[in-house]
């Protein structure tokens, strides 16, 4: 990959992976105020901006620091496949993403549920706003670590990588 | 100091290469068994609890004109 090009792929990657990050921890934010709240113009809000959130900022993010990762690590001499930290890197984002995926489900429903009613209580859908914290918790976690290794790139090369070094 | 080049230190000597791949790092390891207790963690909450019921969205909201 050409300089200029591997460094605007950088930025990429960097800005919606950290990106991703702080909206994940935003949605956390509402998670928390939607659960916790007794007040229903509050709840419904937060439901509602939490859905407009995912869409627009949390799952656009999630795609373009997948696709710039990859093409960060086939394009240049890390690999993909050939320092830990990448593979590991790789192995939390593909999880996270499919589980983002699936918990947009839930978010729907809040949302759904908060648009179409004016009196949505604290024992209105309990499991599902409970798991929304408890899911974004999660992600929060992961893309830590994921920032971590990132930033840190702790040595250590895989079995393929060593071979290709070698030949 | 002049010493005398035994077979096991000759300069001409081929230095084999390794021929394993070397051992993961601890932190791979660590790592690795963190996410294994967790997965399992995870996967036994959701056998042994409520499912995967939150995923389906079992509405117990009441809307305006609607039935419970």
């Amino acid at each position: 990959m050409a300089p200029g090009l591997r460094k605007f792929v950088l930025t990429a990657h960097v800005t919606s992976s950290v990106g991703w990050l702080g909206a994940v921890a935003g949605f956390l934010a509402l998670a928390v105020a939607g659960l916790t709240s007794h007040d229903a113009p509050m709840m419904r809000a937060a439901y509602l901006a939490m859905d407009r959130l995912t869409w627009l900022v949390i799952v656009p993010m999630n795609f373009a620091s997948l696709l710039t990762g990859l093409l960060q690590s086939l394009g240049t001499t890390w690999g993909l496949f050939r320092h830990y930290w990448v593979l590991v890197k790789l192995l939390l984002t593909i999880p996270a993403t499919i589980l983002l995926l699936v918990h947009t489900q839930p978010m729907g429903y809040m949302a759904r549920a908060a648009a179409a009613t004016t009196t949505l209580s604290g024992a209105d859908l309990h499991e599902a706003r409970v798991q929304l914290v408890v899911a974004s918790s999660a992600a929060l976690l992961v893309l830590f670590v994921a920032t971590t290794l990132s930033v840190y790139k702790p040595r250590g090369m895989t079995p393929y990588g060593w071979r290709k070094g070698r030949g | 100091m002049d010493i005398e080049k035994s077979p096991g230190n000759r300069e001409d000597a081929p230095t084999a290469p390794p021929l394993l791949p070397p051992a993961a790092p601890r932190w791979v390891k660590t790592f690795g068994i963190v996410a294994l207790v967790l997965v399992l963690l995870f996967v036994v909450m959701h056998l042994m609890g409520r499912g995967l019921s939150g995923h389906m969205g079992h509405s117990g909201v009441t809307t305006h004109g609607e039935q419970p």
